[in-house]
């Protein structure tokens, strides 16, 4: 057996029993396998490359946190719970609009943070009340969160798994806006109206105007929501007038809007607010730095190069296959993990195709991951705030859409070259 | 002042993290807060 493979099922073995059987988190197994690889390769602990590796998503750590603080403050400001209450008291009786317009705004907080499990636990849990009462069933509604989650977590402007796949290959996150929109706003909006059709227009009126009464106390609506407009103009500015306006990079624009929330809606405490923010988004940071460690090993040892080699030898064709196949799966232990291990690795294989518009792709096909057991953190979240004690029920439901959004996914990265054309700017 | 503004925030990440290291009881857990100190710790002290 050759080296490098010996030494990369040894990292995979380490990372599964710390998971599986050690119970030890995701970025605290990913450590531990990076530490095995650096011992079995000969070249001792090698510190050095552990903490050059832990450094690397330091950027992407400070856009998720400030990104779950900045959520947490329009939550407690009631803001997203008056968004919900306006669109399922405007729109409910057009079905089409509602469950547009309810899909979006479950995308939202995954679109902003590039996190499935912000959009299930904040606008997820915030609508699935409505969609209950619209008439649409308990394992049916969380379905339909999981699914739009998972696909805001890829939507543009926020797309970690880009970031990181493009961090493999010294590829900028820039450009990806319109591409990522056509990954993931169709299959989104066509995912919801599936699941919803058979249900149009089940739910009785009554209920649902006395399920979505106005909020206790009342605040000009603008100031509600002039957080999250500062949040759009601030990330918009730097785009439109690249020249007068340069970019103040999105944490910091993530905190700028965060402080205009103050006393814009019922009252909060900043401390609490960041001390819940930090709480929530610590196993993803953890996963982000567990992967850079893994990473630079993997680069140290030469199973990095290894893989690429292989990978890019698969014949044309059966790479696509591969790509349906093992991205997802991988992604059961984190989406983030397959994206670098198996996603640059295919990026490369595919160069020629453009590689903005693969990208988009693969990280399309990846966050299914989010959806696998065992660790399924979209549909589990998702089973919890519907309150489906069987989270299967829901992977159930979702199996064929899961399915239809990866064929999606390999369509755009087989027309990718021609998608350019259109999307790549 | 841009420096200084991102110094700012990672500050705050690190000392929030900090704190919750803290109140966390699973020593498992304690881990991950520990390795996400890493990252932040350094980037405050390798600022230019």
């Amino acid at each position: 057996m050759e080296p490098e493979l010996f030494i990369l099922i040894a990292m995979m073995a380490v990372f599964a029993l710390a998971v599986f059987a050690g119970k030890f988190p995701i970025g605290v197994s990913l450590v531990f396998a990076a530490v095995t690889g650096s011992l079995l390769s000969g070249f001792g602990l090698s510190l050095r490359h552990l903490v050059e590796g832990s450094i690397s998503y330091l950027d992407p750590i400070l856009i998720i946190i400030t990104a779950m603080i900045f959520m947490e403050i329009i939550r407690e400001t009631g803001a997203l719970g008056e968004a919900s209450r306006l669109i399922v008291v405007n729109l409910h009786s057009r079905p089409l609009l509602f469950l547009s317009a309810v899909t979006i705004f479950i995308m939202l907080p995954g679109m902003i943070t590039g996190l499935s499990t912000a959009s299930v636990l904040t606008t997820g849990a915030v609508v699935a009340p409505a969609l209950i009462v619209w008439g649409i069933p308990k394992a049916r509604t969380g379905s339909i969160i999981a699914m739009a989650a998972l696909l805001g977590m890829v939507a543009p402007p926020i797309n970690v798994p880009a970031m990181i796949i493009g961090g493999g290959v010294d590829m900028p996150y820039i450009g990806f806006g319109l591409p990522l929109l056509l990954a993931t706003l169709p299959p989104a909006l066509l995912v919801t109206f599936l699941l919803a059709r058979p249900y149009f227009g089940r739910g009785s009126e009554e209920a649902i105007r006395n399920a979505f009464t106005d909020l206790p106390v009342h605040f000009k609506r603008w100031r509600l929501f002039l957080p999250v407009l500062i949040l759009a103009v601030l990330m918009a500015l730097s785009r439109i007038i690249p020249n007068d306006f340069t970019s103040m990079g999105m944490p910091l624009i993530f905190v700028i809007a965060g402080l205009s929330a103050y006393r814009s809606g019922l009252p909060f405490n900043y401390w609490k607010v960041i001390r819940v923010a930090v709480n929530k988004a610590l196993p993803v940071m953890g996963i982000l730095v567990g992967i850079g460690m893994f990473i630079q090993i993997m680069s140290l040892t030469g199973v990095r190069g290894y893989l690429i080699v292989n990978i890019v030898q698969i014949p044309s064709y059966w790479i696509f296959l591969a790509i349906m196949v093992t991205l997802p799966l991988f992604g059961a232990i984190s989406s983030y993990g397959a994206s670098y291990v198996l996603g640059v690795p295919f990026l490369l294989a595919l160069l020629g195709r453009n590689e903005i518009i693969v990208a988009s792709g693969l990280t399309l096909i990846a966050s299914l991951g989010d959806m696998m057991p065992p660790t399924a953190l979209a549909g589990i979240f998702a089973a919890q705030v519907v309150g489906e004690p069987n989270y299967f029920r829901i992977l159930k439901i979702c199996i064929p859409y899961i399915i239809l959004t990866a064929v999606y996914g390999i369509l755009i990265i087989i027309g990718a070259n021609w998608l350019a054309k259109f999307l790549v700017i | 002042m841009l420096k200084l503004m991102y110094l700012a925030i990672t500050a705050l990440v690190l000392v929030a993290t900090g704190c919750d290291l803290f109140s966390e009881n699973n020593w498992k857990k304690q881990l991950t807060h520990l390795i996400v100190l890493i990252p932040l710790i350094l980037r405050i002290l390798l600022i230019k």
